[in-house]
């Protein structure tokens, strides 16, 4: 899926720390301390204006953040 | 006696500086802004301080004694005012220090151990009454340099540590949903329970609530037993 591409290389250029390691699909950025309280919000603002969406508060949960695949899917659905 | 027109001048100038005028007026001027009332059971808080250290960041309690001491200095003017104003009331509060500057605090308050100090307003306006054993959570600040790396989420982690060794068994505060950062840190990091949702209109220092919702599986219990109005 070309979203996950894209997601994919924002994080791993923006988000993972000295960029040391090659970011998998179904590593859990939450637990690895990829996504910070200044990640979430470089995430939310490049997710926004890469995909044409919106994304509340309320949407700010694990499930729609804690690996790529779950972005990706997250940002699918919104998509429809 | 701490001057607090010098105080509130410094915050607003410091405010402007870090953040910009748009952002100065979106902060003090608004019309039904959004915020969540949270809530941690301290039973859940980690059992240990975390790895703030390897950050070289200690952390330690605010007390009249640490901040009359030259020792430690703060980076930025408007959090010692702010430390000096919230002591006069009776707040109790902790900090982290990186190398004798103080880098952030955080500040709670118990109204059950009053002792001569002063009622915290936003528990009127947010409508909560604190249960015994339950302290209000307020005004956590990480200077913009030291931001990052869950420096923040631990700090609070480690302060919810501290309060439930202090016997503490519930710690309400809030947020404002448009404060991504909060957002992150207080619900996906640390797991603090959503428990209603305010509409807030403000103009500077008046606050008035237009709205409010609990959310989710809260409905109920934890409303009545923990809001006012």
């Amino acid at each position: 899926m070309a979203n996950k591409q894209i997601i994919r290389d924002f994080i791993q250029s923006e988000l993972v720390q000295d960029g040391v390691y090659s970011l998998r699909d179904d590593d859990n950025l939450i637990e690895t301390s990829t996504i910070d309280s200044l990640g979430i919000t470089k995430l939310i603002a490049y997710l926004e204006k890469a995909f044409s969406i919106r994304i509340s508060d309320e949407e700010v949960i694990p499930e729609n953040f804690e690996t790529v695949d779950a972005i990706s899917a997250f940002v699918a659905d919104k998509q429809i | 006696m701490i001057d607090l027109f010098k105080m509130r001048c410094i915050q607003i100038l410091e405010f402007i500086k870090s953040n910009g005028v748009s952002s100065f007026r979106r902060e003090y001027a608004f019309v039904n802004r959004k915020a969540v009332i949270v809530m941690k059971d301290l039973h859940e808080a980690p059992d240990r301080y975390d790895y703030l250290s390897r950050f070289d960041i200690d952390s330690m309690e605010i007390t009249p004694e640490i901040l009359s001491m030259n020792k430690y200095h703060h980076a930025f003017k408007n959090r010692y005012f702010k430390a000096l104003h919230y002591l006069s009331k009776g707040y109790e509060g902790h900090a982290i220090i990186k190398e004798n500057t103080i880098i952030g605090d955080m500040w709670y308050f118990d109204p059950h151990k009053l002792n001569g100090g002063t009622y915290h307003r936003d528990l009127d306006w947010l409508g909560i009454r604190l249960p015994e054993g339950a302290v209000y959570s307020f005004d956590i600040f990480v200077i913009p340099s030291e931001r990052g790396n869950n420096v923040s989420s631990t700090f609070q982690n480690n302060t919810m540590y501290s309060l439930r060794n202090k016997g503490y068994t519930r710690a309400y505060a809030y947020y404002w949903t448009d404060n991504v950062p909060a957002v992150w840190n207080t619900k996906v990091i640390n797991k603090w329970k959503e428990l209603e949702k305010l509409s807030v209109s403000r103009f500077f220092w008046y606050r008035r609530v237009t709205g409010k919702s609990v959310i989710g599986h809260h409905r109920g219990t934890e409303s009545a037993e923990k809001t006012g109005t």
